[in-house]
């Protein structure tokens, strides 16, 4: 086994190579944020001893974005009796975490315009108007979704709280809580639609009665619902979505940090030491708003109506739903 | 807890998902997990490498973790990769995964002796699929050529927790949807997968599959010892068909575990080691 300062250099080479180095000419802001938690990473790794040498090369000097600073503090004291083990098992999860659909979901809730923010809205809300058992989805129209699906599922847990992944982690604050609420209504308002068609699809309550009923029963009548969800294409012509009112537009390309490249490759030049990140205490979690969830779910009701989707008396019986639901 | 190895997240020229643990000691073998439906290239076997801290087993060991997405890949195409793409670590691993700007992992790198393949559920069919698959392409190099190199993917020993390979229970979709915590209208997703289709238990990928490797396995036992499995089932398992193979070594269950739970060691629950390590889970 090598010296531990080889060792530990070899590691934080490593997670530069791996992580850092892809991101030193960030293409977006989300980018700019993730160089920003390495460099945090660095800084609690260093000090951990699960990476040894003082100066990294590519991450100093690299500004943490400052609508982001508070929520990218890490509580020392909360971290610094992690043993370095564990400190690894944190940071491969961190990793991990961070899917395809996952950035996409972090992109949009917290850097996409209001325009594509909307518009991806509109896509789930097309889906979730449309979902019915022999509905015929394109695989494109669910990959057009899956950030809202899976990208807004995340492994991190509480454990993840004092560390600088935190800001991502399923038990941080909500990251934009307008845009968080809009996307959990929206996610219930899908899952209210299977649960609708699966409670129609159930046995009788006779049937459910019988002394032989399966327990799995349930799941499997679910089962056999998502069954009759046909999955087709990737050809054309098979789309039974009602189109969207505006023709999609390929989405902007989001406006990097100023000069953080260009500060980035200034510090690998220099080779300047470490600098000690101020650190703060955990975050509060924000309180949450109250009847927002339900305003958001007549909007879209309403919209759903206005596009034709849901009749009057769909409309009607749904909102009476909304209003009388706890 | 000392730190026994190195991690290196791969992109660019290796396939973009995998994840290697390089140990810091020097290695002896090779260990490939391939995880199942919905679980994430390490995460599912997070704890593995905490072995190392006092089985010198796992410290002479560098781990591989198979990354793919499980509701967008097909069985066939990410067992094509594996297959693919194996002997590029095995049995020398490139030098600049332990090697960076003079910086060593470790002091010696030797090339490994000892291969295995170790698959969870969904990943259980992959690694099966994988051997099968380059079990026939051997035996149809050798009718033309008799000296085809062997692929050293057959050189393995298969180690697989509850696999799919009799398909799904009838809800076992939902259930591995609802023992990963996964989000129930996200079974969308889920039914979009080429996968969704090939672990029906009455999928004819499945039946080719079992068929073929029993078939090879009866022809020739000593030439393709790899396809024999050892395996290790939940028990109760509501998610899989526990049925084993003609060829498989005799199976093994462990009471009070759940198919998610099964292939996770703790500092009470040692069988994953163990069975990794010997092909038994005591």
């Amino acid at each position: 086994m090598p010296a531990l300062d080889q060792a530990g250099m070899f590691r934080l080479r490593a997670f530069e190579s791996d992580w850092v180095l892809p991101l030193v000419d960030p293409t977006d802001e989300l980018d700019s944020l993730l160089l920003a938690e390495a460099r945090l990473w660095i800084d609690i790794g260093c000090s951990l001893g699960y990476f040894a040498g003082a100066a990294t090369r590519l991450t100093d000097d690299v500004d943490v974005p400052e609508r982001f600073a508070s929520r990218l503090k890490p509580a020392r004291h909360e971290w610094s009796d992690l043993p370095p083990a564990l400190f690894q098992q944190r940071l491969v999860e961190a990793q991990s975490d961070l899917t395809r659909d996952r950035q996409e979901y972090l992109r949009l809730l917290l850097f996409a315009d209001t325009d594509d923010w909307e518009r991806a809205l509109e896509s789930l809300d097309r889906v979730t108007g449309a979902l019915r058992p022999g509905t015929q989805l394109r695989r494109e129209v669910v990959d057009d979704i899956a950030w809202a699906l899976e990208g807004a599922e995340s492994d991190l847990d509480a454990r993840h709280q004092s560390l600088p992944a935190s800001w991502r982690s399923v038990s941080a604050p909500v990251l934009d809580e307008a845009r968080a609420g809009q996307l959990a209504s929206r996610r219930r308002a899908l899952a209210e639609q299977f649960e609708h068609y699966a409670q129609a699809a159930a046995p009788t309550s006779t049937e459910a009665q019988k002394p032989a009923a399966d327990p799995s029963e349930p799941l499997a009548t679910l089962g056999s619902l998502i069954e009759q969800i046909e999955l087709v294409g990737p050809y054309p012509g098979t789309v039974t979505l009602p189109a969207p009112a505006d023709p999609p537009r390929p989405r902007p390309r989001l406006r990097p940090f100023a000069d953080l490249a260009a500060k980035v490759r200034a510090a690998a030049r220099r080779g300047t030491g470490w600098r000690d990140l101020p650190l703060a205490p955990s975050f509060p979690r924000p309180p949450r708003s109250g009847g927002w969830d339900q305003i958001e779910t007549l909007k879209r009701l309403a919209d759903l109506r206005d596009q034709g989707i849901l009749t009057e008396k769909e409309f009607e019986q749904a909102k009476r739903d909304a209003l009388n639901r706890p | 807890m000392a730190v026994t190895h190195a991690v290196r997240h791969l992109a660019e020229r290796y396939p973009a998902g995998w994840v290697l643990f390089v140990s810091h000691s020097t290695p002896h073998r090779l260990v490939v997990f391939v995880h199942g439906f919905k679980g994430r290239a390490v995460t599912t076997w997070l704890r593995f490498p905490a072995g190392a801290e006092d089985r010198a087993w796992w410290r002479e060991s560098d781990m591989l973790y198979v990354g793919y997405d499980s509701t967008r890949d097909s069985i066939a195409g990410t067992a094509t990769r594996l297959r693919r793409e194996l002997p590029r670590f095995f049995p020398d691993v490139p030098r600049e995964l332990v090697e960076i700007d003079g910086l060593r992992a470790r002091e010696a790198n030797p090339p490994y002796q000892q291969l295995y393949l170790v698959g969870h559920s969904l990943g259980g069919v992959i690694v099966r699929r994988a051997a099968c698959d380059a079990a026939q392409e051997w035996r149809d190099d050798l009718t033309t050529d008799p000296h085809a190199a062997r692929p050293s993917l057959l050189d393995a020993k298969l180690r697989l927790f509850s696999p799919a390979s009799a398909g799904f229970r009838a809800a076992g979709w939902l259930g591995v949807a609802q023992a990963s915590g996964f989000w129930r209208a996200a079974n969308l997703c889920l039914r979009r997968s080429p996968a969704f289709t090939d672990l029906q238990p009455d999928s004819k990928f499945l039946a080719d599959t079992r068929r073929r490797t029993e078939e090879l396995c009866q022809q020739d036992p000593d030439r393709f010892r790899a396809l024999r499995a050892a395996l290790l089932w939940a028990n109760p398992d509501d998610v899989v068909l526990s049925e084993r193979y003609d060829s498989d070594f005799v199976d093994d269950f462990v009471d009070g575990t759940s198919h998610t739970s099964v292939c996770k060691p703790t500092s009470e629950y040692l069988a994953p080691w163990t069975f990794v390590e010997t092909g038994r889970s005591t």
